[in-house]
């Protein structure tokens, strides 16, 4: 009977926090994406089926926010992986000082993400910002662009920025570039093959896994991106660099559309399934 | 062992159960905690207050907290699950107070300070009075005021002869005006660039902007027949259009748009010659420009009021120290040292009239004047959405995404979508 009951006493407390913080929130929040529920004011709550679904599909903001969020995220994912894998080659090839650059790439991990926002409004800042006034000094006249005030810019802007936390990538290639074994680096050498050559048929495979943890966790990072916009430009000009995280933010927390922001963040879970899957399903293939 | 398990998974069990219940803490109410926004501790003199209440007030201990970001909504949950995290809120403005009062979790002041002359209308400029009233509950008792008014930088003002004999600005008379006063004090170098710019507009807070557009040239904001904000009037297509046409001449900057401080910063660097935002900013300047470097212009048409918005304090039902919590509003809050200190230091408003008589400065009177005139600006149900449906479409107009009508016609869409009846009549109705 203690043989038996054992095991779940132990387990029971993951078990009960799971429950109470995981499952319960996530069944409760099902249910509220099928309801009109509005936490300043409904006094009674109403089942409209999948109206909720059908009204963010048909809902012209929710349409842009998420072609914003696929921009961000189409350029953000493959440069991040590029940029990261190649900055850690770099910074595994330079021994001591490349481990001190190493460390230096992930300090800005380490600042808060809004609070390295409010850093770059003020680098931006058109008037008074670091950036237009260092290239008013170069050129020796006024230069002064509104990067976070033009459509296109700040879009660009906000991409840049997220490069800011580059550095937890860098750290996992460098780890994964490490377990590459030297051995096949010289046996290759010995072959002929160039540096290109090593890279494409050494390193890549040597870092498969790794490319895909940092890509799946870019992806995912990136589909989620609120605080950026919401601090950089709070989503403009206009609609212009409004994330779908931010969208789905106002109308559960500023409007308090309980009921359809649920909805809408059910909708942004199963895109990021969507868009996670088939890498994770080709990298559990290419192990067999 | 059967009963080591029996008591690991009772231990367990009481744990969990505690750590999910509401959060009780003993306390008497000789407690008073007093709860308000971060930039409030250094703009009004809290830290003082606590100060002089527990001296008046042997054996009492005043707790000074910071609200957490994202209060107003983080706040309204806690308050809804019952928890009690503080007696008394300083600061919440309108909105605030009506998300709070609508979920019926602030005691109203007229409920149970009747009797108190510091608590009742006559004591107040009466439009900064009512914008705490929900239909019968005075749910907020208002300290201190913001006006919507230009703060121009008088050197630059000065240069373009737009100062009168007594070094007040020349009120500006259409929106044609404060553009051609902006035009007057952009300065350009030898090669005709732009070194200083003549006008910069609150762009994130658009609908701030077209209220203070509207008001001030028909005294009303919301349109008698529809009973919506007039947001195609012409006088809010003209401000548009002259906003626009400014913008690609150089003599106003949209940087506003993704900066709520990008005006307040540029007026007191001296990059900006003229500001619309809140009123303070003029004396919040002083800081770096010197004393008396700016002054306050109304917007156009101020024979008819300016927008505005309140400060006040609010008593939720949570509270666990109500009479502390009213003696500290009657005589600390309430008191002329307390709404003086951020007069003097930051430009902030008081409220009371009787503070007035002991204000020197001649932009406090203008200010009461304009206040005085001023209308109680609308709250709709669906306040936010709205703002920010105003503030999506005018700023895809102003950064040359969407034309002037089609950017219309989709906010007057958008808007028709939304709840937009008075907040008010929720109150009533209950």
């Amino acid at each position: 009977m203690l043989t038996r009951l054992s095991p779940y006493a132990f387990v029971f407390p993951t078990a009960a926090f799971l429950a109470c913080f995981v499952a319960y929130p996530l069944v409760w929040s099902l249910y509220l994406s099928v309801t009109d529920y509005n936490l300043i004011w409904s006094n009674t709550t109403r089942f409209v089926g999948i109206g909720n679904y059908t009204r963010a599909i048909q809902d012209p903001l929710f349409r842009r926010a998420l072609f914003n969020t696929l921009l961000f995220a189409a350029f953000h994912v493959p440069i991040t992986v590029g940029l990261s894998l190649l900055i850690a080659s770099l910074v595994q090839a330079a021994g001591r000082f490349g481990r001190v650059c190493q460390t230096l790439l992930f300090i800005p991990v380490l600042v808060p993400e809004a609070m390295g926002a409010v850093i770059f409004i003020w680098i931006l800042s058109e008037r008074f910002g670091l950036l237009n006034n260092v290239v008013t000094m170069v050129l020796g006249e006024p230069f002064f662009i509104n990067w976070l005030g033009q459509p296109g810019w700040s879009m660009a802007a906000i991409i840049l920025t997220s490069y800011w936390g580059i550095g937890v990538s860098i750290v996992l290639f460098v780890a994964g570039l490490g377990n590459i074994p030297k051995s096949l680096y010289e046996a290759a050498s010995i072959d002929g093959a160039g540096p290109i050559a090593r890279f494409w048929h050494i390193t890549l495979p040597g870092v498969r896994h790794t490319t895909t943890v940092v890509f799946i966790l870019s992806l995912i990072g990136s589909l989620k991106v609120f605080a950026l916009p919401k601090v950089m430009t709070n989503g403009g000009p206009g609609v212009s660099t409004t994330s779908l995280y931010q969208w789905v933010f106002s109308n559960a927390f500023e409007y308090f559309n309980m009921g359809y922001a649920c909805a809408m963040a059910f909708l942004l879970g199963a895109l990021i399934i969507a868009a996670s899957a088939p890498r994770l399903i080709a990298s559990r293939r290419e192990d067999v | 062992m059967k009963c080591r398990t029996g008591i690991l998974l009772s231990v367990i069990v009481v744990l969990v159960s505690y750590g999910c219940g509401p959060r009780q803490t003993l306390q008497t109410d000789k407690v008073l905690r007093v709860m308000s926004e971060a930039w409030m501790f250094k703009k009004y003199p809290l830290r003082e207050a606590v100060a002089r209440f527990e001296a008046n007030h042997p054996g009492v201990r005043v707790e000074l907290i910071k609200s957490p970001d994202g209060s107003p909504t983080r706040l309204l949950v806690s308050m809804m699950s019952n928890r009690s995290d503080f007696d008394l809120f300083f600061g919440s403005v309108e909105s605030t107070v009506a998300m709070w009062g609508a979920r019926d979790l602030l005691i109203p002041w007229n409920e149970i300070a009747a009797d108190r002359p510091l608590f009742q209308r006559e004591a107040y400029i009466p439009v900064f009075y009512d914008l705490n009233r929900f239909g019968s509950h005075q749910f907020g008792i208002p300290v201190s005021a913001e006006l919507n008014l230009f703060s121009v930088n008088k050197h630059f003002a000065r240069e373009a002869s737009l100062l009168d004999d007594s070094g007040n600005m020349i009120p500006a008379r259409t929106w044609d005006d404060v553009f051609d006063y902006a035009r007057r004090m952009t300065r350009r170098d030898a090669d005709g660039n732009i070194k200083t710019v003549g006008l910069s507009m609150n762009w994130t807070n658009c609908s701030t902007m077209l209220y203070a557009a509207i008001k001030g040239e028909q005294g009303r904001i919301v349109n008698p027949e529809s009973g919506l904000p007039d947001v195609a009037s012409p006088e809010i297509r003209r401000l548009l259009s002259l906003t626009a046409q400014g913008a690609a001449e150089g003599i106003t900057t949209l940087a506003a748009m993704s900066d709520v401080n990008q005006p307040r910063s540029d007026l007191k660097a001296g990059l900006v010659a003229m500001i619309l935002t809140s009123h303070s900013r003029y004396l919040e300047a002083w800081e770096t420009l010197g004393p008396n470097s700016t002054t306050i212009m109304s917007v156009p048409g101020m024979n008819e009021g300016v927008t505005g918005s309140t400060r006040s304090v609010v008593l939720p039902r949570t509270s666990r120290a109500v009479d502390l919590a009213i003696a500290f509003t009657e005589e600390e809050l309430l008191a002329p040292y307390f709404t003086r200190f951020a007069w003097e230091k930051y430009g902030k408003l008081p409220c009371a009239i009787d503070v007035f008589d002991t204000l020197d400065e001649p932009e406090a009177h203008i200010l009461l004047k304009l206040a005085e005139r001023s209308d109680r600006d609308p709250m709709f149900r669906d306040d936010l959405p709205m703002v920010d449906a105003v503030r999506r479409n005018v700023q895809s107009f102003l950064s040359g995404q969407m034309e002037m009508d089609p950017m219309l016609a989709r906010l007057e869409s958008e808007l028709s979508q939304l709840n937009l009846s008075d907040i008010r009549e929720h109150f009533r109705s209950q």
